[in-house]
């Protein structure tokens, strides 16, 4: 068994998930997962070893879920910045906030989130993702806790 | 205190619970990428039923099909498993130590027949049949190439056909070339073949390809096509059989998928066979399972190695037709592997491993047993790789439903064997839509599941699909490039990538078009995304037909043109302006005679 395939029978769930969350509905994210991992066969070659093989599909993936919903938009006349969360399988009311939180993030830190708690990696995997410094991945979790905090927190007074 | 770390995961747990992996399919995922399945996972035919009674064809024979045709009689010497002549004894050896190494392999004593033999390129090809249980399987060899291509249908579709010949195999690719990748990334193969069963009346077989027409070698009972050196993406679009006297019968055939584009048309037939449920059935279980029962056979040590079922609890091997060696396997595990942190799943979870021709893991998923029939008391699953003309349907029901039955767009029908909550069947996939359907004892409808498409279909037409060339591409300054390809518009689709560098990213498809207000929400800009790939970062989308061009104007007062061209806008944002750790950007576009026509900021950040 490929490195690849394995990565795909052991966390295709997740990145199911995770697609599912920035596209808004389970079908189009599993196409999503399906090309994002045939690209990922076909440009295995060019994966260049400077982190583990897992964050470079990781990468593929988000990139191809983020082509699924910019095409979404166009297609189904989703307004732009209409969350992906909206859509998803979420029942009854937000009494925690989270979701209107999660909502309101720009798509940059919601990525981070999703790809902290839907897929459960660390700091260093989600900046080798989304190709960014470890640091902006702590600072961006940190504001975005302490945006959520401060809502809760209004809230409750 | 806010205890934020959990609060978070448990609410986003609620928002989107961990889905079930019933939809996956590496074998899909090869398909996907335009390349044959490795050796180890070939999907074999299932044989549908043992007996022609059990198949119910209301499908009108074609004239000239029956003329050629002649009853299912001209398929005899299939039908007896003894079309051509006896494989030499180092085939037939080399076919039975393989089938020996294997713990799942075809019916023993299976008598290899070999049925055409030539050269293309230097290589020689030799095409050999068999007939294993139910199954009817063609098996081509290469003499440079180790691995043997296999591919098998039911002996039902003999059984049942209107047609004197079928079409098994399309563009299976064997070997690669040197050749550079083109602008999909795609490498073109060495060869690629396409095969499948006549009959006695058939004198010619003409399959017609994107490079023409050509004339397939037909020997007993079978026939051969050998492209060489085919260009990448060349596909059989059709074939047909010419019976002695001229006369001529297209076969039912579907072309292999190519890259993300090249698909073939959904069906335009209705799916058949009851469409609204009798009854109502939720939350169902398998009882056997629920109490570890031993049915079927213990997994083999093989079947414990996927990663998948590491967690094992209790498993069982399933044979629901025991004239196939198509198995399935339902597996009780307490996890499936997963980072330490990562949300528990309560209770033990229900995985599925198809297994087929000695090999394991062509498909399967896993889901919440407790959950696993909340929604429906019968899941079905949909395998097959890109060169293979029939599909595997795979099923888990619950004990509710006592018998299922597939409804084919002709009309026919067939009850495939449901044993120990679990069915296999064969689909061709001219044969879409098909829909599946549950009954409980009482025959009523409590289950059902329609596939419209066998997966690897997209509505634009033809020409929009096989006009799709490079068009431009653009370099960064590292001399990382994005290549735009696109086709010609046709039927309100245009079919277009853009492949960004080396990192994997892609973007692309069949689109409607022209791009509208609708589409662009009145924004020409709205498709415009920012894409990293390496230390890059590319701007990059669809523009609609009046955009003649795009600028970006960065805070610092500098101004750029993204190379505007074809209905697509590309640009490679220079380092210096993410230096900082992003930029804002300011995307303007304008008319052929300069007019402003829209405007947008976009936050970039690397």
């Amino acid at each position: 068994m490929s490195e690849i395939e394995s990565v795909y029978r052991s966390r295709y769930r997740e990145f199911l998930r995770v697609a599912t969350a920035i596209v808004g509905d389970e079908a189009t994210a599993h196409d999503a997962v399906q090309d994002a991992f045939a690209q990922a066969l076909k440009q295995r070659a060019s994966f260049r070893g400077d982190g583990p093989l897992e964050a470079w599909i990781w990468r593929v993936v988000v990139n191809a879920a983020r082509g699924a919903r910019r095409r979404q938009v166009a297609r189904r006349e989703v307004p732009e910045d209409a969350d992906a969360t909206a859509s998803t399988n979420g029942e009854g009311r937000d009494e925690s906030g989270v979701r209107a939180w999660v909502a309101a993030l720009p798509e940059r830190q919601r990525l981070v989130v999703y790809l902290r708690y839907y897929a459960d990696l660390d700091y260093r995997a989600i900046a080798t993702v989304l190709e960014i410094e470890v640091g902006t991945v702590s600072a961006t979790l940190s504001a975005a806790h302490r945006a959520l905090r401060r809502s809760l927190e209004e809230v409750r007074r | 205190m806010i205890d934020l770390e959990a609060l978070i995961s448990s609410e986003l747990e609620r928002m989107l619970p961990l889905p079930d992996g019933r939809r996956a399919s590496w074998e899909d995922v090869l398909a996907r990428s335009g390349r044959r399945p490795r050796a180890g996972v070939r999907r074999r035919a299932l044989a549908l039923v043992a007996a022609a009674a059990a198949v119910v064809l209301i499908a009108v024979t074609t004239p000239v099909g029956a003329a050629i045709l002649d009853g299912v009689g001209g398929f005899a010497a299939w039908i007896a498993g003894r079309p051509g002549t006896p494989a030499p004894p180092t085939a037939q050896q080399a076919f039975e130590q393989a089938n020996e190494r294997s713990w799942s392999s075809f019916a023993p004593g299976t008598e290899l027949r070999r049925l055409i033999e030539t050269t293309v390129g230097g290589t020689s090809y030799t095409l050999y049949g068999f007939r294993s249980g139910d199954e009817l399987c063609l098996r081509l060899t290469a003499s440079t190439i180790s691995a043997a291509s296999t591919h098998c249908a039911p002996v039902s579709a003999l059984q049942t056909a209107t047609e004197p010949a079928l079409v098994v195999a399309a563009d299976e690719p064997f070997g690669t070339t040197n050749e550079p990748p083109n602008a999909q990334g795609y490498v073109a193969p060495a060869a690629s073949a396409s095969f499948g069963i006549v009959s006695d009346g058939v004198a010619h077989v003409l399959v017609h390809a994107d490079d023409g027409s050509h004339d397939a070698l037909v020997a007993s009972n079978a026939f051969l096509y050998v492209a060489d050196h085919p260009q990448a993406g060349v596909r059989v679009r059709s074939v047909d059989a010419i019976a002695g006297d001229g006369a001529k019968v297209a076969l039912p055939f579907e072309s292999a998928p190519y890259g993300m584009a090249d698909l073939a048309q959904p069906p335009t037939g209705s799916p058949r066979g009851p469409a609204h449920v009798d009854r109502k059935v939720s939350g169902g279980t398998i009882g056997w399972l629920d109490q570890r029962q031993p049915r079927g056979v213990p997994l083999p040590d093989e079947l414990k190695q996927i990663p998948m079922v590491h967690d094992l609890i209790f498993g069982r091997l399933l044979q629901p037709d025991p004239q196939s060696s198509d198995r399935i396997a339902l597996e009780l595990v307490g996890s499936i592997p997963a980072p330490p942190s990562a949300p528990a799943q309560p209770g033990p979870l229900l995985c599925t491993t198809l297994v087929g021709g000695g090999h394991i893991g062509l498909s399967g998923g896993c889901g919440r047993f407790a959950d696993f029939f909340k929604h429906s008391p019968m899941h079905v699953g949909l395998t097959g790789s890109g060169s293979d003309q029939f599909l595997l349907l795979d099923g888990i029901v619950s004990d509710d439903i006592a018998k299922v039955t597939v409804f084919f767009a002709s009309g026919a029908s067939v009850d495939p064997p449901l044993s120990d909550n679990v069915f296999l069947s064969r689909a061709a996939r001219a044969s879409f839509p098909i829909r599946v359907v549950g009954y409980d004892s009482q025959q009523r409808v409590i289950a059902i599941q329609t596939f419209r498409d066998d997966g690897m279909t997209n509505p634009a037409p033809p020409e929009a699909r096989k006009s799709i060339r490079e068009r431009f591409r653009v370099t960064a300054a590292d001399g990382t490039t994005a290549i735009v390809s696109a086709g010609d518009p046709a039927g309100g689709y245009r079919c277009w990538s853009i492949s960004y560098g080396n990192g994997g990213a892609q973007e692309g498809g069949c689109t409607p078009w022209p791009l509208t207000d609708t589409i662009t929400k009145g924004n020409p800009l709205l498709l415009i995304g920012a894409t990293r790939t390496g230390d890059d970062v590319f701007l990059g989308g669809q523009v609609p037909a009046d955009v003649a061009s795009v600028t970006v104007s960065y805070p610092d007062g500098t101004t750029d043109h993204a190379t505007t061209q074809d209905g697509y806008a590309v640009y490679a944002i220079p380092a210096a302006q993410l230096a900082s750790g992003g930029a804002t950007v300011a995307l303007r576009a304008y008319d052929a005679q300069g007019t402003l026509l829209a405007q947008r900021g976009l936050a970039i950040k690397r």
